[in-house]
């Protein structure tokens, strides 16, 4: 009887695995009667009594979609000899010979054929293949445990393991041997403190009835070898599924495998270390089980194993009933793509937002300014269709404009008055470098030439022939600093950690970090009085005061780790450069950057500018693009980045393409169906107005104004600015500046500005004597409507006009009349009124 | 976890359970569920222990202070005499009368030394423990201090009263020993001067308490955007901050805790109120008492002005000594006899030594060799630890590092030194890099 049924079953899944070879429709989820199975591999080989292999479970749907039913079917060995699997779909290899694995659930069933090799035979174990990834899984060489370069309680590992040799002599050769112990493997240090045997100052990490613990103490018992030169290497990882459509709240399985260096693939499924960039709308356990939540969008899901990298996407749709709402008309190609990612999660977008909404919005984005009343008056009442499109070009051709982004990039290029070595004209420096800037974007003038003029700068820091664009030079003094931010601001890639170990998150290498340092490794200071300096050298951190002139020397070379030497420039993933000494590195390096085919430079700025105006990159960070951080709408980022090469570099294109869109004119009320979304632009997302433009701000409304004086220097090198946001460095702080984020501009990351709300930035607007003064300023706001003869109500509509851009409902116009009406000292009252305006999240935030 | 989950937020006032969740999530670099919870666990048993840091700055001078040497030959020893103390074998200079009497209460490490011989390189590496590289002189503290990474730890314990506070009478300031740096401005200290600066605690005197009060109604009856528009839980974050901003400028606890004239006369003498002008130190360490009293984990005092060349030695050193003899004496012996001598840890110190030899009169930097006081904190008191040498120039006995000191100050914090804050750039980052607790003191 059971005889019988099981050859029907076999029977069925015969018929059924062509079925499931066809077209599957990888864009719906499954609903309905499931119809059949699949497995994401219907043979698998294993290598050696131990080996695993993770199995993949596809349920195929009436409506042609599909979910994963990994861990919903059940599972049987035809001959439990050979491999054993368990409820979680995870074979395991006992000994050579061939079976069949069933998978089956509801009366549908899927057949895996498994052949087992090699089990006859001990296979060698290798240090760094099997052990080391054990370390990293188990967060032993994390750089707060034993990874970090002190080591912990004696005993250090080398970060994330990318120094095999050297874990190898720390364990067997350290500690007396006692870490280490072959003749009785079970009283090894390395056995006993994870497992909390012995006191561990990390916990307990480890179980003795783990395979993790079988797989060490067979490591030990089989003398704790480092194994051969000539056993193979990982050389690559892939992720399969790559992608997946996954509903909210399930869970599905991704497997990972190995590539060898001869050409053999292993599953490392339950040794790869698993992270998710996006928590809220997926998360990952160990194995490799990923369970999305009910925010939608793409999760992403970063793999690791030996140094490798790669990366897992599942896409939860909201699922909503689009055909009831309406999409507006695209405005360009960013609400194409903007658009198409919607209707494939079934977002709904909201509505657009108000003309006081825009004119707020794109005045503060792009002029870093509140629009004044009798502006947001005219603007309400323009009944030019255009008028949005026209707003937007009109902020772009005001100085504020330039001043704002010239903040923007001052923080980013850290233009710094404290980072300067020396005395002495430090902030002529940072004021030269700030009005090039500022200028250079009121021109309009190309991003790969601003670039161009920025890393290829040579000349004077000061003086008469002061060549502005050195200042980038001022604090970033050595190749090292210079790779950094080169990498940051312009590739948008964090590289700084390969400086001294391979990246952990990333392919770079220290050969790739150095091959880039090269690139500078000819820049020198030299003191302008005595020019006569080496002809060549070795590049390094110059910190002589006198120096404030950069010069390009005939020949450079830097110095990496170990000591070893670079001479020849090499661009990421590029070919080892010859320069002959009469040209400038830089300038190759800046030729390689502004290709159309670069896959970073354009890129990196379009996500940045995208950020700027979304508060939200499409890669997020904005400077933190890599393969394990995917963007989460990779067509819209291509387009932007082409179109941006397609029309020279052209920022202000850049801004009017992003503002024209219908995107950026969304309204950030939500409607039912996309509150939960964070990433996929349904709808806008309010954030915090930055420290000095919310400075600005209160100035405005209040009609107080500030004087910035320097709060060092005297005569002409005082400060000029008179509002927050052309302040041309750090130095200049005031107690909102600090409460409310403004960097010190000590990296180039742009994470630096805080945009968090804190409990001082409560207390300041509470009780700082800095508001306070502006509130009651004897010529300001306050004090003028206090004896202003207009009605109390027009009164109330002018003041609703400086906060909001918009007039005030009829609700909020009596409650302040009330408040204005109720006696008492009339200045005060209006001191009270406007700073309780200003208090709002209406004003706070711009949205 | 649970079980720790819930202790945790029966500490929170005014946040709920699951503000709090998002608010972990409001800062970049902020800290995981999984560290928070591990922080927690790790800083139970001990989190009610508080640090008073007298920062000393300008650097005092060893030899005019905790390390007098009364054989070394004249230029080496100065120009003051070395008294003796309750203490056998713990002298002084004569600049602290007052100290001889209570030496048996604090305790003194002579043999500290490091190698930052400038005052913005080593303000920062005495109270963060890096090194900070050339070029960041003045404001810029690229590592929290130990005062900011208390307020991080700490976080989830709402006590109505920041975990942070400087006392800004003698111009410290965020800063000056450190904020959050990486950590965020939400770590920076909170001022306890009126109005002054960010974070302050006591609005502007020309602001009544009924004003702040009608202000709070009319915000609330205005303040109507639908807060569904922000999911990133940022406003309602600020709607928790605001409730316990008010709470704090218009509640008791706070105003109760900053208002010295709540002391008897007695005790504001004892700290040396009339013999204050121009520093009013002993106030500033009432105050601080006070503070830790109401809760507050660590209070910073600027004690300046010990950048000691030249004629400054003779001419300004004794006046100054004297008001800080005053004031130290004062608060040990106050914090003993209220029985807080366990509770709190005082920690005096500033940039460096001074140069052994005198130069024109006085003492240059000399950060190879400084002393340190510690006073409380339950341990081991009326002891010298460490020696110099004949002539003060080194460490002779038992040299230590400025991060044993700030190791041992995270011990008594009930804070593992060895623990790792991730920064922006996702590297993790030890609160120190070397450094242990020094075992003669426990």
């Amino acid at each position: 009887m059971i005889h019988n049924r099981l050859c029907l079953v076999i029977g069925l899944v015969l018929a059924l695995t062509t079925v499931a070879g066809a077209q599957e429709k990888t864009h719906l989820i499954g609903t309905g009667e499931l119809r059949s199975l699949s497995a994401l591999s219907e043979k698998v080989v294993l290598r050696g009594a131990g080996q695993l292999q993770q199995l993949v479970i596809t349920g195929h749907h009436a409506n042609g979609g599909i979910r994963d039913l990994t861990r919903q079917v059940k599972y049987r060995t035809l001959d439990p000899q050979v491999a054993t699997i368990d409820a979680h779909g995870l074979v395991t290899a006992l000994k050579n010979g061939t079976t069949e694995i069933l998978a089956e659930v509801d009366g549908k069933a899927v057949k895996i054929g498994v052949t087992v090799e090699g089990a006859d035979r001990e296979q060698p174990i290798n240090f760094t293949n099997e052990i080391v990834p054990l370390f990293s899984k188990l967060g032993c060489n994390s750089g707060a445990c034993h990874g970090k370069s002190t080591g912990q309680n004696g005993f250090r590992l080398s970060l994330l393991g990318f120094e095999p040799r050297i874990d190898f002599e720390a364990l067997t050769r350290e500690a007396r041997g006692r870490r280490i112990i072959p003749s009785a493997p079970e009283v090894s240090l390395l056995l006993q403190k994870p497992t909390g045997l012995m006191p561990h100052g990390g916990g307990r990490r480890l179980s003795v009835d783990s395979r993790d613990y079988q797989t060490l103490l067979r490591w030990i018992r089989a003398g704790a070898p480092f194994g051969n030169d000539t056993d193979p290497k990982v050389v690559g990882l892939t992720v399969a599924p790559a992608q997946r459509l996954a509903p909210s709240k399930s869970a599905l399985q991704i497997t990972v495998t190995a590539l060898l260096s001869d050409g053999s693939r292993r599953d490392v499924t339950a040794d790869a270390e698993y992270s998710s960039n996006n928590p809220e709308i997926a998360a990952v356990a160990e194995g490799g089980l990923v369970e999305t939540l009910d925010v939608p969008g793409d999760g992403a899901i970063m793999v690791r194993y030996l140094g490798h990298v790669g990366v897992f996407r599942a896409t939860v749709p909201q699922g909503a009933p689009l055909e009831k709402y309406t999409f507006p008309k695209p405005a360009n190609f960013i609400d194409g793509h903007v658009h198409a990612k919607l209707k494939q999660l079934g977002l709904p977008p909201s509505a657009l937002c108000s003309d006081s909404e825009f004119l707020r919005r794109a005045s503060l984005d792009i002029t870093g300014t509140l629009p004044t009343a009798k502006e947001a008056e005219k603007f309400l009442a323009d009944t030019d269709p255009g008028k949005r499109e026209k707003l937007v070009d009109s902020l772009l051709d005001r100085p504020a404009y330039a001043s704002y982004f010239a903040l923007k990039w001052g923080d980013i290029l850290r233009n710094k008055r404290d980072g300067i070595v020396g005395v002495g004209g430090k902030q002529e420096r940072t004021h030269a470098l700030h009005g090039w800037i500022r200028d250079s974007l009121a021109a309009n003038k190309p991003y790969d030439q601003f670039v161009r003029e920025i890393l290829t700068a040579t000349g004077d820091f000061s003086g008469p022939k002061a060549q502005p664009p050195v200042g980038w030079y001022n604090v970033l003094r050595t190749p090292e600093a210079l790779v950094d931010d080169t990498a940051q601001v312009f590739l948008g890639t964090r590289i700084q950690c390969a400086q001294c170990h391979h990246h952990p998150y990333e392919k770079w290498s220290q050969d790739d970090y150095w091959g880039l340092a090269a690139f500078f490794a000819r820049v020198q200071l030299v003191n302008p009085k005595n020019p006569v300096q080496a002809k060549k050298g070795n590049a390094k951190a110059n910190a002589n005061a006198n120096d404030t002139r950069l010069v390009l020397v005939s020949e450079g070379r830097v110095t990496g780790p170990h000591g070893k030497s670079y001479a020849k420039p090499r661009p990421l993933d590029g070919k080892e450069l010859d320069v002959p000494g009469s040209d400038d590195p830089r300038q190759k390096l800046v030729d390689w950057m502004v290709r159309a085919d670069n896959p970073y430079f354009a890129r990196a700025i379009a996500n940045r500018y995208w950020a700027h105006f979304f508060g939200r990159g499409i890669v997020d960070m904005p400077d933190d693009m890599r393969v394990s951080n995917p963007p989460s709408n990779e067509p819209l980022l291509d387009a932007l980045a082409q179109d941006f090469i397609d029309h020279k570099f052209d920022l202000k294109h850049l801004i009017r393409t992003i503002c024209a869109s219908t995107t950026y004119q969304m309204s950030s009320l939500p409607n039912e169906h996309n509150h939960k979304d964070k990433q996929n632009h349904a709808r806008f997302y309010p954030r915090r107005l930055p420290a000095e433009v919310l400075f600005d701000a209160f100035d405005q409304v209040t009609g107080a104004s500030v004087k910035f004086v320097s709060t060092k220097g005297a005569g002409s090198a005082k400060t000029p600015a008179t509002r927050a946001i052309e302040l041309p460095d750090e130095a200049v702080k005031t107690p909102l500046l600090m409460a409310f984020g403004k960097p010190d501009r000590s990296s180039a990351c742009e994470c630096e500005r805080s945009g968090a709300a804190t409990l001082n930035q409560s207390l300041y607007l509470i009780g700082s004597t800095e508001l306070h003064n502006k509130l009651k300023d004897k010529s300001g706001r306050a004090a003028q409507l206090a004896t202003d003869t207009r009605p109390v109500s027009e009164k109330v509509r002018e003041i609703y006009f400086w906060v909001y851009a918009r007039p005030p409902v009829a609700e909020e116009l009596q409650t302040v009349e009330r408040f204005l009406n109720a006696g008492g000292n009339r200045k005060e009252a209006y001191e009270d009124v406007l700073w309780a305006l200003l208090n709002t999240k209406e004003f706070l935030f711009n949205h | 976890m649970f079980n720790l989950f819930s202790e945790s937020s029966r500490n929170c006032e005014g946040v709920s359970r699951r503000s709090f969740l998002r608010l972990g999530t409001l800062g970049v670099g902020a800290l995981t569920l999984p560290d928070l919870l591990r922080l927690r666990a790790q800083d139970r048993a001990t989190s009610d222990t508080a640090v008073i840091l007298l920062w000393m700055d300008g650097g005092p001078s060893q030899f005019e202070t905790y390390d007098p040497k009364p054989d070394a030959p004249a230029e080496y020893r100065g120009p003051y005499q070395t008294i003796r103390t309750n203490v056998p074998g713990l002298d002084l200079c004569e600049t602290l009368p007052l100290h001889a009497q209570s030496a048996d209460k604090f305790a003194v490490i002579r043999s500290v030394a490091h190698r930052e011989s400038g005052h913005g390189s080593a303000v920062k590496n005495l109270n963060t423990g890096y090194p900070h590289p050339p070029g960041t002189n003045e404001g810029t503290f690229l590592y929290p201090g130990v005062g900011a990474i208390v307020a991080k730890a700490r976080e989830q314990e709402r006590r109505g009263l920041p975990h942070y506070v400087c006392v800004p009478t003698a111009g410290i300031f965020k800063g000056d020993v450190g904020g959050g740096a990486y950590l965020g401005s939400a770590y920076d200290p909170f001022a306890a001067n009126p109005g002054d600066g960010a974070g302050a605690l006591i609005p502007p005197a020309d602001l009544s308490l009924s004003r702040l009060q009608n202000r709070r109604a009319l915000l609330s009856s205005l303040d109507r955007m639908r807060r569904d528009v922000d999911t990133s839980g940022m406003m309602e974050g600020m709607d928790a901050f605001t409730r316990q901003a008010f709470e704090m400028v218009t509640g008791p606890r706070a105003r109760e805790a900053l208002d010295l004239s709540r002391e008897p006369a007695a005790i504001r003498n004892r700290y040396g109120a009339s013999v204050e002008r121009a520093q009013p130190w002993g106030q500033s360490c009432l105050l601080a008492r006070r503070l830790v009293e109401a809760g507050v984990s660590f209070v910073g005092i600027g004690m300046g002005g010990w950048d000691d060349h030249g004629e400054a030695l003779v001419q300004n050193l004794p006046r100054r000594a004297r008001i800080y003899d005053i004031a130290v004496t004062a608060l040990i012996e106050d914090l003993h006899a209220r029985g807080l001598d366990r509770k709190v840890l005082v920690l005096a110190w500033g940039e460096f030594g001074r140069t052994p030899r005198i130069n024109r009169g006085g003492r240059d930097h000399w950060p190879s060799s400084m002393s340190v006081m510690l006073a409380g904190g339950g341990m081991r008191m009326g002891q010298a630890i460490g020696s110099t040498n004949a002539r003060g120039e080194r460490p002779q006995d038992r040299p230590l590092h400025p991060n044993d000191v700030l190791a041992t100050v995270y011990r008594h914090l009930g804070i593992d030194h060895t623990r790792a804050f991730v920064n922006p750039q996702g590297r993790p980052i030890p609160l120190l890099p070397n450094g242990e607790p020094i075992a003669e003191l426990l």
